[in-house]
């Protein structure tokens, strides 16, 4: 005898994104889920992000790692709550982990969230944690082919940064090119290039979450 | 990888499935049919590799696994699209 099911398997983790996007949505809270490769610049753009943004907002973080504190000591000097979740291996963060971790997070008292998810440019697409917007970190040093290599993070992205441009004369790679790689795959998402450690590339970004934010804030 | 994390889904899915069903909870499960859309989300032999481990002793253990495409779905999404049972009964209640 066959019996029909026809249910989405992903439905188990999206019943708790969906949840914690409603949490999110109470507290009038703005969150990105940044994603990238490992080694891309996220916890390096974060630090200067924070370093900006805690003058204005209140700010929180969750960190993925598979293992070590690395990434939540390197973001320490700044007085916020910090989240650190390990994975024990996972190659991502599922929005189980994510609801957990608000649990110890004031929300009411937090404007702006970012969860750096675990390096891995292909596995994240799958779990929706929640998010207002997912940010994806294109270093341009991985070659201006990866967009079509791994179309499923950049179809889902909001927001592609094409990172780590000044190294791009030395290498044999263009960041027009590859921003037109991610158009190929994704028409529709906002492209910023910039170098994560150099603060006056970043304003285009700074200007992205204000915008986004206040955007947030009116809903 | 991610595959090891859906495997516990589908078992979630396939015991919640199972368990509201009086008649479903005595029989064996032969054959399980999944569907995906296009990009793919999981490889069958990764997922496989972690389903064998978390059949073990339960009544969908010899279940043959099958999947289809949806080519019309393109969210990404895994789907359980049927089980079959076989005229075999586990023995219980």
């Amino acid at each position: 005898m066959e019996i029909k099911v026809l249910k989405n398997v992903m439905m188990k983790n999206n019943a708790i994104g969906g949840d914690n996007r409603w949490r999110l949505k109470q507290s009038k809270v703005f969150s990105l889920n940044m994603v990238s490769s490992p080694g891309a610049g996220k916890t390096t753009l974060l630090k200067h992000t924070l370093g900006r943004l805690t003058r204005n907002h209140k700010v929180a973080v969750i960190e993925g790692d598979l293992y070590t504190s690395k990434d939540a000591l390197a973001l320490e000097q700044f007085d916020i709550p910090l989240i650190q979740i390990n994975t024990e291996g996972g190659c991502h963060l599922d929005a189980r982990m994510i609801s957990t971790a608000m649990d110890n997070i004031d929300l009411e008292s937090t404007e702006i969230l970012f969860i750096e998810n675990v390096g891995n440019l292909v596995c994240p697409a799958s779990f929706d944690l929640g998010e207002d917007k997912m940010v994806l970190l294109y270093p341009i040093t991985e070659g201006d082919d990866k967009p079509s290599k791994y179309a499923t993070m950049f179809q889902k992205a909001d927001l592609v940064i094409i990172n780590k441009v000044d190294i791009a004369p030395y290498l044999n790679v263009s960041p027009e090119k590859a921003a037109e790689e991610v158009r190929k795959i994704n028409p529709d998402c906002e492209i910023l290039t910039l170098s994560a450690t150099k603060m006056e590339t970043l304003d285009g970004w700074f200007e992205w979450i204000e915008k986004e934010f206040s955007l947030k804030s009116q809903e | 990888m991610h595959e090891g994390k859906i495997a516990q889904y589908v078992m979630e899915i396939l015991e919640e499935t199972v368990n509201s069903d009086p008649e479903l909870k005595t029989k064996k499960i032969s054959k399980i049919t999944f569907s995906q859309g296009y990009p793919p989300s999981v490889v069958p032999d990764s997922f496989e590799f972690y389903f064998t481990e978390l059949v073990r002793g339960t009544s969908f253990e010899n279940a043959v696994l099958e999947y289809t495409e949806l080519p019309d779905i393109s969210d990404g999404g895994f789907y359980i699209t049927s089980i079959e049972t076989s005229e075999e009964n586990t023995g219980g209640n």
